[in-house]
C-alpha cells in the first residue's frame, strides 16, 4: 500500500551468494511487479529495523534463515528504483538498503510470492529482470567490503 | 510495540488505532576540525520544537539519499556540503517512531541515512526552521535532543570507515 504519496518507500533486499552465484526469484502473480525476476526482499514494515525486515522477507519468500549478513549498499537512484506498476500505471519510488548474505540456513523454497528460484552468475541473468536489480547484482559480485552508495 | 515509549510524557499511549509507516529521511553530521559536530536547535513552529538535532529531513521522490542530505543542509543552514561520507543507516523502532499521529492518520517511523560532511561552501545562515545552532563535542551534547540523534552524533564522531547499521 502506498499511503503517503509524497515520499519514497523504504525497502530491503538481499544478495544471497553461494559458490559464486546469486539467488534470484521469479515473482508470482499474487504480488506487485508479477512475473519478473528479482533479488529477495521487500518493503520495511512499521516497527521493524533493517535487519529484522530482511530476515522476515528471506524467511517468508524463500524459507532461508540468515546466519550472517553485511551491508552491501544503499540505493536511491530514481532511474532504477522508481518502478511502474503495470496493473495500475502508478510509478512507485523505492529507496533500498541491500545486504550481502554469505551464510544462511536452509535451501531456497518456493512460496506464494515466489514461483521459481535460481542460482545465477552474471553471464546468465534471467529475463525479464526488474530494472532495479541489475546494479545491485553487479555490486554483489564486485563486493569486497566497501559499501556502495548510489 | 503497542505502547508509546516517550517517558517524558509520564504515561503510555496505546498505539492500537494508528498504523506505523516507515518514511525515509536523511541527516548530515557536519564535523569541524576540533572533533565537534554541528547541531541545530529546532524552531517553535516545527515538529519536536526547541529540541536539538542533526540537520536533515524527509527524502523526496527522485533524489538520492546523498542529494537529499545536501539539500536539507542547504535549506536549513545555507551551506552546501561536498564529498560527504556515508556514516550509516538508522531504523531502530524504539527510537524512530514518532510520538504524534500525522494528519493522514498514521505514525511515521523515520528510517534514516546519515552522511558525514567535513567540507562545505558558504557561510552559515539558518532558515526559519532553525532557532539556533552550535558546535558540540561528544562529552558535551546538549539537551533536550531528539532521542534518536545522540547515537548518530556519537557514531559520526567515532566513525572509522565502516558504516553503521542500526
Amino acid at each position: 500500500m502506498y499511503v503517503n504519496k509524497k515520499h519514497p518507500i523504504p525497502a530491503v533486499t538481499a544478495a544471497v551468494m553461494r559458490e559464486g552465484k546469486i539467488l534470484l526469484t521469479l515473482r508470482s502473480d499474487s504480488v506487485q511487479f508479477p512475473k519478473h525476476w528479482c533479488l529477495p526482499g521487500g518493503r520495511v514494515q512499521g516497527g521493524q529495523d533493517w535487519k529484522k525486515a530482511i530476515e522476515v522477507e528471506l524467511e517468508e519468500e524463500v524459507g532461508l534463515k540468515i546466519k550472517s549478513s553485511t551491508l552491501l549498499g544503499i540505493y536511491s537512484n530514481g532511474e532504477e528504483n522508481i518502478l511502474k506498476d503495470e496493473k495500475t500505471g502508478e510509478e512507485i519510488p523505492f529507496v533500498v538498503v541491500a545486504f550481502q548474505v554469505s551464510e544462511f540456513e536452509g535451501e531456497p523454497q518456493l512460496s506464494s510470492e515466489v514461483d521459481e528460484v535460481r542460482w545465477c552468475d552474471l553471464s546468465s541473468l534471467p529475463s525479464p529482470l526488474l530494472k532495479s536489480e541489475k546494479t545491485k547484482i553487479i555490486d554483489a559480485f564486485e563486493f569486497s567490503g566497501s559499501v556502495f552508495v548510489r | 510495540m503497542l505502547f508509546d515509549l516517550d517517558l517524558s510524557l509520564g504515561f503510555n499511549l496505546p498505539l492500537m488505532n494508528s498504523s506505523i509507516v516507515p518514511l525515509p529521511a536523511v541527516n548530515t553530521a557536519i564535523l569541524n576540525s576540533h572533533g565537534e559536530i554541528l547541531l541545530t536547535l529546532r524552531s517553535k513552529t516545527v515538529r519536536e520544537p526547541l529540541k536539538w538535532c542533526l540537520p536533515g529531513g524527509h527524502l523526496e521522490i527522485g533524489e538520492t539519499w546523498k542529494v537529499g542530505a545536501r539539500r536539507e543542509t542547504a535549506e536549513e543552514l545555507g551551506v552546501t556540503t561536498k564529498n560527504e561520507i556515508f556514516c550509516g543507516v538508522y531504523s531502530d523502532p524504539e527510537l524512530t517512531i514518532t510520538q504524534d499521529v500525522m494528519p493522514e492518520g498514521f505514525r511515521g517511523q523515520y528510517v534514516v541515512a546519515v552522511f558525514i560532511a567535513t567540507e562545505w561552501d558558504g557561510e552559515f545562515a539558518p532558515n526559519d526552521e532553525v532557532e539556533d545552532w552550535d558546535w558540540f563535542s561528544l562529552d558535551n551534547l546538549p539537551e533536550p535532543i531528539i532521542r534518536s540523534h545522540p547515537i548518530r552524533a556519537i557514531d559520526a564522531l567515532n566513525f572509522k570507515g565502516v558504516p553503521f547499521v542500526r
